[in-house]
């Protein structure tokens, strides 16, 4: 009896330990590469993964793509598992850059220019973003950077506040622009690229829209995490990334972009009119 | 202290203000949602936004029970709110809006509601967000999907009238601005029987049907969705949810919730900036956001290709539809309003499925067999500890122990425990010495358990020898998470243990799981009166048991599979009554067996097949004794002692092909090869009077007998098998046809003792009125004898036909199951046995050495078994089933069995239940001066707490809750008062679990 209590106390007391013990995403030794692009036209995750990771899978068989939709569990799992590299939008990577000891590889591109145009567009007649005051914006969900987004780029520079507008995240331009041609909303920012897509093949949603403002903003960066833990296979993956073939360049299409490029030092500027402490 | 006080005081004010001033929101915000939908991701979506908001500092959230008979308790909860203190209420779902407007209405406080199915709910300070994006919105989506579709169909009612003008107004705007020229042909129905024929009318003209939220026209969904891939016509479901992509239509357009948590944020900061200010809240905003979901599968069969440009709009795609004959679609008009129309109509969850009734993956109303199915969920329902106490529960088993305190199952009318087949995903688990499982039951953890299918009735057209009167399947689980891990620990009566491991693991190909029990009890003091030597004194139930459980699976991306999986059990038996009958028994028996099982699953086009090899051993080790000290000489010093063992091998492949013909016609075929093999064979003992000669004899030590325990020896099987199912898709609205399916099969086994056996069976299932089932199945199985029956034979311990032929029977049964109201499903069915060769341990001697009755004549049983089970408002469940049997040779059987479960839940976290096992008189043999057995009636009650939520459980059981006398029959004779059964019996149990890492 007294040996039984003893093996229950010691059964119990491992098992409390190994219940409490955090989960160590490293444990898992596969070089992992992890995503966030909300700038992305292509909405389907699952698939994303699927191709991306069947097209790394021919130089790295055990490597582990995640993409991700929401920015704060994209943020808890950098944290939690770190990914040997991460794909990430510029203004996002601008910002995690002082939580996290990244080191940036590359910047996407398209036509070999490393920026894309961000707009908001409109379909009524105020010529400024300040005659909206105190009215809606449909925009892409950003997590929690959305408002600062627009603060940073377009409230600040047009000497307008935060709390002016009261802002409607959506997941896609598409949702955004069909919410301004539907009057739900007063202002639409958008992707020029999304912009000029659903003008193509849906004319008369945007029939009427014009752009009030516009921004170019850096692309979406390849970095890696440092320190770096799969040196090897980090190597092998970085390249087969930088030198996505004919099955890779439908991957970077999905993206809205065609290459890579280098990283220069003033890629960011557009983003350091503001102070960056890092994500609010 | 005071400091530490003073300071943390200070901060919580500074931080109030900061918050105060930086969310510019003095006033609380109300959020009220009813716990229950908090459970569906949409739920959980919005209130995730509203966590993130800016005033999410000042929200209050209040869950409500939703309950609209009686809105009271929820009213209640609003009482402590102080109206000048609230700026906003937010109400999610259409109960926390009436309360919100009963509560707030008058007060002129803004109500902002979502997820309302009703859009009029809106006035003076009442707005929302509708359900649906708006029609512009979805026909855009349309134009972009199938952009040469030029005629809409839509097909709807009176309550419906005012969507299809609102959809008429958006195309001719889309006319007009596109120069596009889309039409709109429309079918009005009044009633769901009508769908079909507007339907039929409708497909002639059109190149897409609209889906509108219409009751008839969902309730008609599994015929339409067949038909429109007949006839190349895609569905085009807005709706609020992506199941109905799920159930197989083409395109599911659902809000995307996410957004509308940000347009309630949106329209709080708004108001709470400008209280006056309505802006485009004036009455009804619709949901800004989309999700498209499609299913690639229908999309195939329909050969619709998405254009490339409108191939980025989709937020997910399905790559599967299940059976559109197994979709439940029982909606009313109140699960429509209810906002349920796509989550509560299409009723269609895996647990539906069975796998054992015909090898193949069926539901389980269309599967040709009585079944039971226990689910994981009714696991913890039940709150059994035990595989034997779970089967205990299922109509027609009832558990009863033998002379050596093994567990053993009377099931209709039939006393045996190797008369039924018990497998773990399909492999079988008898052993071949004794053919049964013999304590091993109770090792396997039950932590590995997803679901138990039991077929009562015949199997051997699917499973050959053992699969006589039962087939009893455990499906393992395989959990959704990374990580999980669960670990219990549980203390009882009687000195009872026991301790639970179970993890699994899933990777992205891979997954692992391992399970494992420790259970251990001395067994309650059970008096006995009187021995086969006439004595009285107590026994007790004594066991000890180790089960451990390994898999892992291996699924390639083209939906190949391979399985390896292994059980490992180890169980001891000490004394009970004993094999001589008489007390002071020393007799202690060891079971141990293990299996190795690898399974691959290949997908061939639309056909599978399943490859399976195995190595199974089994270890008996018994260390008896007979007599007690001094008996029956004095020369005895330690009593009558023998010691036998043996170890049995079995080795096979299995090979199964099943052929789909078309949606409606399948084949089975496949061929199983074993060999079986029994060695290692000895026996001992102080007193064979062959070893008496020897000088050494003393009646002490024990001595190598000549004659093994089993003579060695081994056999070879081989079997084929085939299998004919046919499964109309009917589309009319006769639901005769609508439920019919005709199963016809046949197995030969080939034993190279007995010969050749063949099992044929036939089944019809039929839907005479709707919601009915009924079945009709005719099956016929067999049992060939196991080794120590040889032995029994060889030894001339064969009474009756002294040849000993395989035991056979036949059964015609049928079930009548209605499965319409969620609070009552009944069930019935009726049973017919004809056994021939009936093999029985010999009434006439039941002393060692043991002797069999092989009966060449005919024994006929029948009975029925009748069951109900529902959930209750206020969530209370219930089952119960009383069985009936009656026929030939039914000494010592319970002509009637009962059991009733009721389970009371309450405050979200604490269940209790309540359990009365009912067996009725037994009437012992006409010869036997005895007298029956009274029927008893046995109260359990037990009782769960969710200590932590999802992490920390805790069980009481009490079984025998008035510690009621009972026994198990003694067909021997020799115990005058039978083989008494545990009294009162408290265990204690604590279950932890965690998971983590998403998957």
């Amino acid at each position: 009896m007294v040996y039984m209590r003893k093996t229950l106390s010691v059964f119990f007391l491992i098992i409390i330990f190994l219940l409490f013990v955090p989960y160590d995403g490293q444990s898992d030794g596969s070089p992992r590469l992890f995503i966030y692009d909300p700038t992305s036209p292509w909405q389907n995750m699952v698939s994303l993964r699927d191709q991306f990771e069947g097209f790394l899978m021919l130089r790295i068989p055990d490597v582990i793509v995640q993409p991700y939709s929401d920015f704060e569990k994209f943020v808890q799992d950098v944290h939690r598992q770190k990914p040997d590299l991460i794909i990430i939008f510029s203004f996002h990577y601008f910002y995690l850059m002082k939580e996290i000891n990244l080191k940036p590889l590359s910047i996407a591109t398209k036509n070999g220019k490393p920026f894309k145009s961000c707009a908001i567009v409109t379909n009524s007649r105020g010529e400024s973003i300040a005659s909206y005051r105190d009215g809606y914006i449909a925009m892409l969900n950003f997590g929690k950077l959305t408002s600062h987004f627009l603060s940073v780029l377009f409230f600040t520079p047009n000497g307008l506040k935060d709390e002016s507008f009261s802002i409607i995240k959506t997941s896609k331009d598409i949702d955004s622009l069909f919410a301004l041609s539907e009057g739900q909303v007063d202002l639409a920012l958008a992707t020029m690229d999304q912009f000029r897509h659903i003008s193509k093949y849906s004319p008369w949603v945007v029939e009427g829209m014009r752009v009030i403002s516009s921004v170019e903003v850096p692309n979406i960066i390849l970095c890696q995490t440092l320190p770096n833990r799969n040196s090897t296979s980090l190597n092998v993956l970085i390249k087969a990334i930088k030198n996505m073939g004919a099955n890779g360049s439908e991957i970077l299409n999905r993206f809205g972009y065609d290459g890579w490029g280098t990283v220069d030092n003033g890629v960011f500027d557009i983003y350091t009119n503001t102070k960056n402490e890092g994500i609010p | 202290m005071k400091t530490f006080l003073a300071i943390f005081i200070v901060l919580l004010a500074f931080n109030s203000c900061w918050f105060a001033h930086a969310n510019m929101i003095d006033k609380q915000v109300l959020f009220l949602f009813t716990q229950k939908n908090m459970e569906q991701a949409k739920y959980k979506q919005i209130s995730n936004e509203l966590l993130k908001s800016s005033f999410s500092s000042k929200l209050s959230l209040v869950p409500m029970t939703g309950n609209l008979s009686n809105l009271d308790p929820d009213l209640q909860k609003l009482k402590w709110v102080t109206p000048n203190n609230v700026s906003a209420v937010i109400a999610l779902g259409e109960v926390p809006l009436i309360i919100a407007q009963l509560a707030f209405e008058k007060l002129s406080i803004p109500i902002i509601f979502t997820l309302v199915y009703d859009p009029h709910a809106a006035h003076d300070n009442v707005c929302g967000i509708r359900l649906l994006p708006t029609e512009d919105t979805q026909l855009n989506y349309l134009k972009l999907l199938l952009p040469d579709a030029k005629r809409l169909g839509v097909i709807y009612s009176d309550v419906t009238a005012e969507l299809v003008e609102k959809i008429s107004n958006s195309i001719e705007d889309l006319n007009k601005k596109s120069g596009s020229k889309i039409n709109l042909i429309s079918e009005k129905v009044s009633t769901t029987e009508e769908v079909w024929p507007a339907w039929y009318r409708l497909s002639q003209n059109i190149d897409v049907l609209w889906m509108i939220p219409d009751l008839y026209l969902y309730q008609s969904f599994p015929i339409l969705q067949k038909d429109s891939i007949n006839k190349k016509i895609p569905l085009f479901a807005p709706t609020t949810s992506e199941k109905i992509a799920q159930m197989g239509a083409a395109f599911a357009l659902s809000p995307d919730y996410m957004t509308i948590g940000s347009q309630l944020i949106a329209y709080v900061e708004s108001l709470i900036r400008d209280s006056k200010k309505r802006k485009n809240l004036d009455c009804i905003a619709t949901p800004i956001g989309t999700s498209l979901i499609v299913n690639k599968k229908t999309l195939n069969d329909l050969n619709i290709e998405i254009p490339k440009n409108a191939q980025q709009i989709i937020s997910k795609d399905i790559p599967t539809a299940p059976d559109i004959r197994d979709i439940r679609y029982d909606a009313t008009e109140q699960t429509i309003k209810g906002l349920m129309f796509t989550e509560a109509v299409f009723q269609i969850e895996e647990s539906f499925y069975v796998v054992t009734a015909s090898r193949k993956r069926e539901h389980v109303q269309h599967a040709p067999a009585i079944m039971t199915v226990i689910y994981r969920n009714d696991l913890q329902f039940q709150q059994a500890r035990t595989l034997t106490q779970i089967l205990n529960t299922v109509p027609g088993f009832n558990a009863v122990i033998d002379h050596l305190g093994d567990d053993i199952f009377e099931i209709r009318g039939t006393r045996a425990f190797n008369k039924f087949l018990v497998m773990i995903d399909s492999h079988k688990l008898n052993n071949q010495i004794f053919g049964g499982l013999r304590y091993v039951l109770d090792s396997i953890p039950l932590s590995l358990i997803e679901r138990i299918e039991i077929i009562r009735g015949p199997g051997s057209a699917m499973y050959g020898a053992n699969a006589f009167i039962g087939v009893i399947n455990i499906i393992t689980r395989n959990p959704p998470e990374k990580h999980r891990l669960e670990a219990e620990g549980g203390v009882g009566s009687f000195e009872s243990y026991q301790l639970g491991l179970f993890h699994s693991s899933n990777f992205d190909n891979w997954r692992g799981l391992f399970s494992g029990i420790y259970r251990s009890t001395e067994g309650d003091e059970l008096k006995v009166n009187s021995d086969a030597e006439g004595l009285s004194g107590s026994t007790k139930d004594d066991r000890n048991t180790v089960g451990l459980f390994g898999k892992i699976d291996y699924n390639s991306k083209n939906r190949n599979n391979i399985k390896v999986s292994g059980f490992y059990s180890d169980s001891q038996r000490d004394p009970y009554i004993g094999q001589a009958f008489v007390l002071n028994d020393r007799t202690t028996r060891n079971y141990q067996s293990y299996y190795i099982d690898v399974e691959g699953n290949f997908a061939l086009n639309k056909h599978n097949l399943m490859l399976r090899g195995y190595i199974d051993q089994f270890f008996y080790d018994a260390d008896w004794q007979l007599e007690p000290e001094g008996w029956p000489v004095e020369d005895f010093i330690k009593g009558q002692l023998a010691e036998d063992e043996a170890k049995d091998i079995k080795t096979g492949l299995e090979a199964q092909f099943n052929y789909m013909a078309n949606d409606e016609l399948n084949f089975l075929f496949g061929g199983e090869f074993y060999y079986t093999a029994l060695y290692d064979s000895e026996s001992k003992d102080n007193f064979t009077p062959s070893a008496i000669p020897n000088p050494l004899f003393n009646f002490i030590d024990l001595y190598k007998t000549d004659d093994p325990w089993i003579e060695e020896t081994d056999q070879l099987n081989y079997s084929g098998f085939g299998q004919l199912h046919y499964r109309p898709f009917y589309t009319g609205p006769n639901y005769f046809f609508d439920k019919f399916s005709l199963i016809a099969g046949l197995r030969f086994d080939y034993n190279d003792r007995y010969g050749d056996f063949w099992s044929p069976r036939a089944g019809i299932v039929l839907g005479p009125i709707n919601n009915l089932f009924v079945k009709l199945l005719y099956g016929k199985a067999f049992r060939s004898p196991n080794f120590n029956e040889i032995k029994a034979k060889k030894q001339g311990d064969v009474v009756g036909n002294i040849d000993l032929s395989p035991e056979e029977i036949d059964t015609v049964e049928a079930e009548l199951l209605f499965d319409k109201w969620k609070w009552l499903k009944p069930s019935f069915n009726f049973f017919y046995n004809r056994i021939n060769d009936l093999i029985v341990p010999d009434p006439d001697r039941l002393t060692p050495p043991r002797r069999f009755l092989n009966l060449s004549g005919n024994v006929d049983r029948y009975g029925f078994v009748s069951e109900i089970r529902g959930n209750l408002p206020l969530n209370l469940s219930y089952y119960f089933n009383i069985s009936y049997v009656n026929g030939d040779m039914l000494d010592l059987i319970p002509r009637w069995k009962s059991n009733f479960l009721f389970g009371i839940p309450f405050k979200d976290r604490f269940n209790l239940i309540y359990y009365l096992n009912y067996i009725g008189e037994r009437k012992r043999a006409i010869d036997d001066y005895r007298g029956n057995i009274d029927s008893v009636l046995l109260q359990n009650l037990s009782f769960t707490a969710d200590i932590i939520k999802d992490r920390l459980k805790l069980r009481i059981y009490i079984r025998n809750l008035f510690n009621k006398e009972y026994v198990s029959p003694d067909p021997s004779g020799l115990i005058f008062n039978d083989y008494p059964m545990t009294g009162r019996y408290i265990y204690g149990l604590i279950q932890l679990q965690t998971s983590f890492g998403s998957k």
